[in-house]
């Protein structure tokens, strides 16, 4: 998923960030079906923006993309869910997991999902695109549009905060 | 003086050599820090174990530009909605939108997966009498 | 000294009878047979019945009706309609296993007509299900389960049975290759409802499926939009289940269905557990419950 120099096509954008996409507006909403009409949003906005594309961050272009969209369904609902991005190591082509582990691994997602919607939104956004999606903290700057020192702190303080959430559960 | 968010940096690599050789001497002798290191990676590993859910059918298939229709769409509904709203009108569930359910599928996969266990294959298949 | 190897020996007991269960539920899976099978079922609506010729043969069960006909086992389901054929196969995840709270007994045959072997379950003191075998076939001349209060909630009687002529089964060999649900996590369902336990979960239409048994009686929840109009399930009567309403409930003679809704998702739940049993599991599966007004307005505008 490292930036191209080549512009790629929209069939590539929807089969190799498709699922991270999907994943990251599911943790954002907590809800499949906010989660799917938002991933179809992007990938609609992905395919309008494409022909205007400059090669350069692809990661920062797309996820900017990707919280724009994001924010404009909240502000039209005027409320704001929560979502985390999956991590970029796990291949979206690597085997699927065992039901059993699928079940145990909700469980204990669970008690994350929770905590995370308890941050406060830049909070949220910054931990889940950097250990959901596993951007840089420079793509995130860009996809943010704030200074990477900002970045750094929302990261550490929304670690914190989730930490703190998941002890007192 | 403490080390604060340069720690999460520290632990996504995201610090210079020299940074990481000053966090690193100011660790081994910080228990403050230390601890909120920790605390901090925990947080982390949590968050970087979220399973990777798979989207379901359909949702990322491309759409034709119909949404500014939909959307065309929507506005009027917000409209009715504020008229019912002010009527008093009780909301059924999404009027405009109801989504297909194939009961036969439901019942097929359900039979399916029953069937596996040992059993009387004939009493399982019964479920799918009188569909 | 002998009092401990009685214990020793009566504990072993205690867990043989399901061992004993599994070979012959596996020699019934194995039998060969041509039939007509009847199926009546004394649900709370009312009574349902239905009567379909049915064969079985290499593991599979087929059952023939007027536009389709089924082949289910070990998995896999294919169905054959007009327009051609669907193929699901579902890959588990987790042994079967038969509940604790069951006994398994054998009882002397009540018609001495046969040799027929009976066999029944026992939760408690009470019979949950009897069933009556072929001896030659081993095929289940006849199926009781009853409630817990012990009235017969369903039977079923092979009204026919013959050795299998064997032309009525699909080719495996000419098959496409099988549709295969991928695991899948639901949200909000928890990992035992009643007694039962989650045994696999998987990707399913509209939603996720879980896949609950209790070695004897199996359901499936379908965790799906809210937005889904339940597939007809919508219009069935309305009841009360335990505590809650809010629920659509349509027995068919070998199942029962069920769909309602909560402010978040619906779901369906399909299987053949007995009404009693039915009711603790919803009573620990989500709840129905409609949203707030303002919700509901949201929703209804925007979808």
């Amino acid at each position: 998923m490292a930036s191209s120099e080549a512009v790629p096509t929209w069939e590539q954008v929807a089969s190799d960030y498709g699922r991270v996409i999907y994943n990251f507006a599911y943790r954002l909403t907590g809800n499949r079906d906010d989660a799917s009409d938002l991933s179809q949003e992007v990938l609609l906005r992905v395919r309008r923006g494409l022909p205007s594309y400059q090669p350069g961050s692809f990661e920062g272009w797309l996820w900017r993309i990707t919280r724009n969209a994001f924010l404009d369904e909240v502000r039209k609902r005027q409320r704001r869910p929560t979502t985390e991005l999956p991590d970029e190591d796990r291949s979206p082509l690597a085997a699927a997991p065992a039901p059993e582990q699928v079940l145990d691994e909700t469980r204990l997602s669970q008690d994350v999902q929770r905590a995370l919607l308890e941050l406060p939104y830049d909070f949220r956004e910054a931990v889940v695109m950097c250990d959901v999606v596993g951007l840089t903290y420079q793509e995130i700057a860009d996809a943010v549009d704030v200074p990477v020192g900002t970045v750094r702190s929302r990261i550490h303080r929304g670690r914190l905060m989730l930490r703190e959430a998941l002890e007192a559960v | 003086m403490h080390l604060g968010d340069r720690l999460s940096a520290y632990l996504d690599s995201q610090t210079d050599e020299s940074s990481r050789l000053s966090i690193e001497s100011h660790l081994a002798g910080c228990e403050t820090c230390s601890e909120e290191l920790a605390s901090v990676a925990a947080a982390r590993t949590r968050l970087r174990a979220l399973p990777l859910l798979e989207p379901p059918v359909g949702a990322l298939e491309p759409i034709a530009e119909v949404v500014p229709l939909r959307r065309a769409r929507r506005v009027l509904a917000a409209a009715a909605a504020v008229t019912a709203l002010v009527v008093g009108v009780g909301f059924g569930v999404n009027g405009n939108q109801s989504v297909p359910l194939e009961l036969d599928a439901v019942v097929e996969q359900h039979m399916a997966r029953a069937s596996v266990d040992p059993g009387f294959n004939v009493i399982q298949v019964q479920a799918v009498f009188g569909r | 000294m002998i009092l401990a190897a009685g214990l020793v020996f009566v504990t072993l007991l205690g867990g043989l009878p399901s061992a004993d269960l599994v070979d012959d539920l596996d020699s019934a899976r194995d039998a060969e047979f041509s039939g007509r099978l009847l199926v009546v079922c004394w649900a709370p609506d009312g009574v349902v019945a239905r009567v379909a010729d049915i064969e079985q043969a290499d593991g599979f069960t087929m059952v023939t009706g007027a536009d389709r006909s089924f082949m289910i086992g070990d998995g896999k389901m294919i169905e054959q309609y007009a327009g051609g054929i669907h193929y699901l196969e579902m890959l588990p995840s987790s042994d079967w296993r038969l509940w604790e709270g069951y006994t398994v007994r054998d009882v002397p045959s009540m018609t001495g007509l046969l040799e027929a072997r009976t066999i029944e379950i026992l939760e408690g003191q009470s019979v949950r299900a009897r069933f009556v075998l072929d001896p030659a076939t081993s095929a289940p001349l006849t199926t009781e389960v009853y409630t817990g209060d012990g009235s017969l909630f369903r039977y079923s009687s092979l009204i026919e049975l013959r050795p299998r002529t064997g032309t009525g089964m699909l080719d495996m060999d000419e098959m496409p290759a099988p549709e295969q649900p991928a695991p899948a996590a639901a949200e909000t369902l928890p990992r035992e409802a009643g007694h039962y336990w989650a045994a696999d979960s998987y990707a399913g239409p509209g939603g996720v499926q879980m896949f609950f048994t209790d070695g004897l009686f199996r359901f499936s929840v379908f965790e799906i939009s809210r937005k889904s109009d339940g597939g007809g399930l919508a219009d069935a009567p309305s009841a009360k289940i335990g505590r809650h309403g809010g629920y659509h409930r349509l027995h068919t003679p070998g199942a029962v269905s069920v769909f309602w809704r909560t402010p978040d998702h619906a779901y369906v739940l399909v299987g053949d557990l007995p009404p009693d049993h039915l009711e603790a599991v919803l009573s620990d599966l989500p709840t129905p419950s409609r949203p707030n007004l303002l919700k509901r307005a949201w929703r209804w505008a925007f979808g």
